[in-house]
């Protein structure tokens, strides 16, 4: 049980751990401990317990391992509802033997859970064209505080009654609710996927090619602009048949090049093209995440790079070019990096964009108070949405926007 | 305003009427926020309007209070297509933005069959959707950010020109909340990019459960197209009699299947499509390559419900979804429904999804007819819940379908969206009697159903 010793290794150490079997004992576990006043940390696979700030009090670590495996996938009718336990590389492998896949294709694919990968509104390189969760989950089933399992939308995909809460529980970090299942619309594997990768003088020009591409009709499914050690390239992903395929690679190709690729290489493997960017948030450092409006990435990138040299922090960027998605990885000492992060989530704002830390590192967490930056326009709502879901901070306290 | 005048806020695109204790037409937010401000203070109920072409009541004002127009709120702000956005007010008709964003080769994609005259403070409110929303998805997919009035007159900002905001998803918790959480007053929206080429094929069968499966071949095959629209016999007749849009008169059904992107290799995916009609047994496959084809066709799917004038003088139209693999038995059931309250329904729908329109088709002048029209509408959403599908696809709940969310949703479901209520319109003020069972209403409803002796 509980102890109230301090612990040095954090307040993790001295938490329960409980593993329900099932979605009901878990429901039954999160009410409990709702009415005993005990805080509680959901759990999957642990791959993003990184994400926000570290809960203020932990007492049950809710794990949802058990709660494994398809639930029901009917091929022909492009849907799939999984267990929020599963790990997404499972759920794709299931998939894949009927011919399909999940279009998400997130950081810790291979060992993040379903409810891990929902609760953190994980996203991967083909959002440019498949969009993000918000997109894709028709279906969720939900274990509230009150120990009740409720469902928001449904198994079709097209849904319009009532409230859409799926929205809602998407990215709430485990502060409303824990998932206990979903259902995801799939799609059929592409006849072939190809990658070419163009090496530019700067991230801003990669970055700017990526933005004239996403305002053709091409739709490539990634468009990654990525500068980790002063190597600038975009990576342009294209599936469908192998016309199109061709000719929208022979398309972007043509565009890097007006916007002055030094080079244009076919990739020989598409996921070795991805990797590079998408390891940025897999390495233990302060990962910074802006989103911003498309036209304002460009100069953005540059100034990114000019706060961090002005603070003498070190910085790796990694971009969802074709949706104004910029990761800035940094490094340097700990104040260096903490006014940088400051500095650049200011700038964020000036363009009408928004940043939060979307990792910190432990060394980093004195330093860093708030992975949030304060609170965000609407907070009032969200602490009242909050209040309704969760009244006595059960879930995850201290974690999320605003104290959340 | 008079009296009299207020009459035309009585009603919306579908059957149920109400009376409006008054009408309110603001010039801008301020206006509105004013206005919720004095609702609030007096305990008034506030019922955003914009062009009243819903179908399921959203805009009847069932528990009286003012009528929110949006008539004058109709402006484009910001054509923004550097950054794929455009930021409107909610009184803007939804095809009026595709056509101005057009010279710069942007569209909004969500493009319901009324798009001509609904708004899209309309289609926020009930997240509409329409016939390409299969590869693109419905209006909460194209909506990133909205300026909001909270019953108590509130404003705030949620969302903006970006992709993503910290907290909550908030936008997407709004749409499709059929104005029961406040009231939009300005919304930006995504502009999407014109496909290279779209290519419309019509196929006409025999028989709907050949279309059936030529859906099921083609999906099955690999194929996602941008749209699959099927209409049946009866539909085609009343198509055919308004739009001559050429469709074959014999067919039993017919398909529409939009396939779009870049011009290199659809020629050989257009073949393969017409392979799989012909091989389910199509009679007829035409292609469509000109815009004009192209919308002489799709004339005829978007002016179906008005076509249905030439059939009878009312239609009642529902608005389910099924798994699509279940399209040949909902069809039937729907068929055998029909002929047991000896009613005509024609269909049209959105096959590709399994949203299902059928058009119950009746007299209204008729004593008692409208109230079997509802018992068979009814009994239809019966059918599609029990197929594992859902009571709308598109047209919102309303106070039409409200009585019915139980056989969706158990108590847990509906008392979780009720905090999202409670959060956003602690008072009950913003369109109340919408969406969610109210006790009076659905109570005297289950008792005239049961007096019925339906099931």
């Amino acid at each position: 049980m509980i102890t109230d010793k301090p612990n040095p290794r954090g307040p993790q150490l001295a938490a329960r751990r409980v593993r329900p079997a099932d979605a009901r004992e878990l429901a039954a576990a999160l009410r409990e401990a709702d009415e005993a006043g005990l805080a509680v940390v959901p759990h999957g696979a642990g791959a993003q317990q990184y994400v926000g700030n570290p809960p203020s009090r932990v007492d049950v670590i809710l794990e949802t391992r058990a709660l494994d495996g398809i639930v029901e996938h009917t091929p022909a009718d492009l849907t799939v509802t999984v267990r929020a336990g599963a790990r997404l590389a499972d759920l794709q492998a299931a998939l894949g033997a009927a011919g399909q896949r999940l279009t998400l294709d997130p950081p810790h694919a291979r060992d993040a859970t379903i409810g891990g990968l929902i609760a953190t509104n994980a996203s991967g390189p083909r959002r440019a064209k498949y969009g993000t969760l918000r997109d894709l989950v028709i279906g969720m089933r939900v274990a509230l505080v009150d120990g009740t399992i409720a469902r928001a939308g449904g198994k079709v995909v097209k849904n319009v009654a009532g409230y859409d809460l799926n929205k809602l529980y998407i990215g709430s970090l485990g502060t409303l609710g824990v998932i206990v299942e979903a259902t995801f619309k799939v799609l059929p594997l592409p006849a072939q996927e190809a990658a070419l990768a163009a090496r530019f003088v700067s991230l801003r020009r990669a970055s700017e090619a990526a933005v004239a591409i996403a305002h053709t009709g091409l739709r490539p499914a990634a468009l990654e602009a990525h500068d980790l050690d002063d190597d600038p390239r975009l990576v342009v992903v294209a599936d469908g048949h192998e016309p199109a395929v061709e000719r929208v690679l022979a398309e972007t190709s043509r565009i890097a090049r007006e916007y002055g690729a030094r080079s244009v290489d076919r990739a020989s493997d598409v996921e070795a093209a991805l990797a590079p960017s998408r390891g940025l948030i897999e390495s233990e450092a302060l990962i910074l995440r802006a989103s911003v409006p498309l036209a304002a990435q460009g100069p953005f990138v540059d100034e990114i790079r000019r706060i961090a040299h002005d603070r003498t922090a070190g910085v790796a960027l990694a971009a969802h070019a074709g949706n104004g998605i910029v990761r800035a990885r940094l490094s340097g000492e700990a104040e260096a990096v903490s006014r940088a992060a400051v500095e650049m989530f200011a700038l964020a704002k000036t363009v009408e964009g928004d940043a939060w830390c979307e990792r910190v590192p432990d060394a980093l967490r004195d330093v860093v108070r708030d992975a949030w930056f304060g609170e965000p326009p609407g907070f009032f709502l969200m602490r009242r949405i909050k209040r309704e879901f969760d009244p006595r901070d059960t879930l995850n306290p201290g974690r999320f926007v605003g104290g959340i | 305003m008079k009296s009299e005048d207020l009459l035309l806020y009585e009603y919306d695109g579908g059957v149920d009427t109400a009376h409006p204790d008054a009408v309110v037409i603001p010039h801008d937010a301020k206006d509105v926020a004013k206005l919720a401000r004095f609702c609030h203070e007096h305990r008034v109920p506030i019922v955003p309007r914009g062009a009243g072409t819903g179908l399921s009541g959203g805009a009847v004002p069932v528990e009286g209070g003012v009528v929110l127009s949006f008539a004058r709120l109709s402006r484009i702000c910001e054509l923004d297509a550097p950054n794929l956005r455009a930021v409107v007010e909610p009184g803007l008709v939804n095809l009026h933005l595709s056509t101005a964003a057009s010279p710069l080769g942007l569209h909004f994609v969500p493009d319901p069959s009324s798009q001509k005259a609904c708004t899209i403070g309309g289609n926020i409110a009930e997240n509409s959707g329409g016939p390409h929303t299969l590869a693109y998805g419905v209006t909460t997919n194209h909506v990133t950010g909205i300026e909001i009035v909270l019953s108590d007159g509130t404003v705030t900002q949620l969302g903006g020109k970006r992709a993503e905001t910290r907290g909550y998803d908030l936008v997407g918790a709004f749409v499709g909340s059929e104005g029961t959480l406040g009231i939009v007053t300005e919304a930006t929206l995504v502009l999407t990019p014109r496909p290279e080429v779209v290519l419309t094929t019509l196929a006409a069968f025999a028989s709907i459960d050949a279309a059936s499966e030529t859906v099921s071949a083609i999906i099955g095959a690999g194929i996602v197209p941008a749209a699959i629209e099927m209409m049946d016999h009866l539909a085609i007749q009343a198509v055919e009699a308004a739009v001559h849009a050429g469709y074959p008169l014999d067919a039993g059904a017919v398909l529409l299947v939009d396939i779009e992107g870049v011009r290199d290799g659809i020629d050989a995916l257009l073949e393969r499509i017409s392979t799989l009609c012909r091989d389910n047994g199509a009679t007829e496959v035409r292609i469509a390559r000109s815009a004009k084809e192209r919308e002489l066709l799709w004339a005829g799917r978007k002016g179906a419900f008005g076509a249905m004038g030439r059939l009878a003088p009312d239609y009642y139209v529902q608005d389910g979804v099924i798994p699509r693999t279940k399209l040949p038995e909902v069809l039937a059931a729907i068929d055998e429904i029909g002929a047991r309250h000896d009613l005509r329904v024609a269909n049209v729908f959105h096959a590709g999804d399994g949203n299902l329109h059928p058009l119950i088709l009746f007299d209204a002048s008729v004593q008692g007819q409208l109230e079997r029209v509802k018992d068979a509408g009814s009994e239809i959403l019966r059918v599609c819940i029990d197929a594992g599908g859902t009571l709308t696809g598109e047209h919102g709940i309303g106070m039409e379908k409200n009585c019915h969310m139980e056989w969706q949703f158990t108590d847990d479901d509906l008392a979780a969206m009720q905090r999202l209520r409670r959060a956003f319109d602690p008072d009950g003020l913003a369109n109340p009697g919408k969406v969610f069972p109210t006790p009076s209403r659905c109570l005297e409803f289950k008792a005239g159903s049961f007096n019925k002796g339906g099931s």
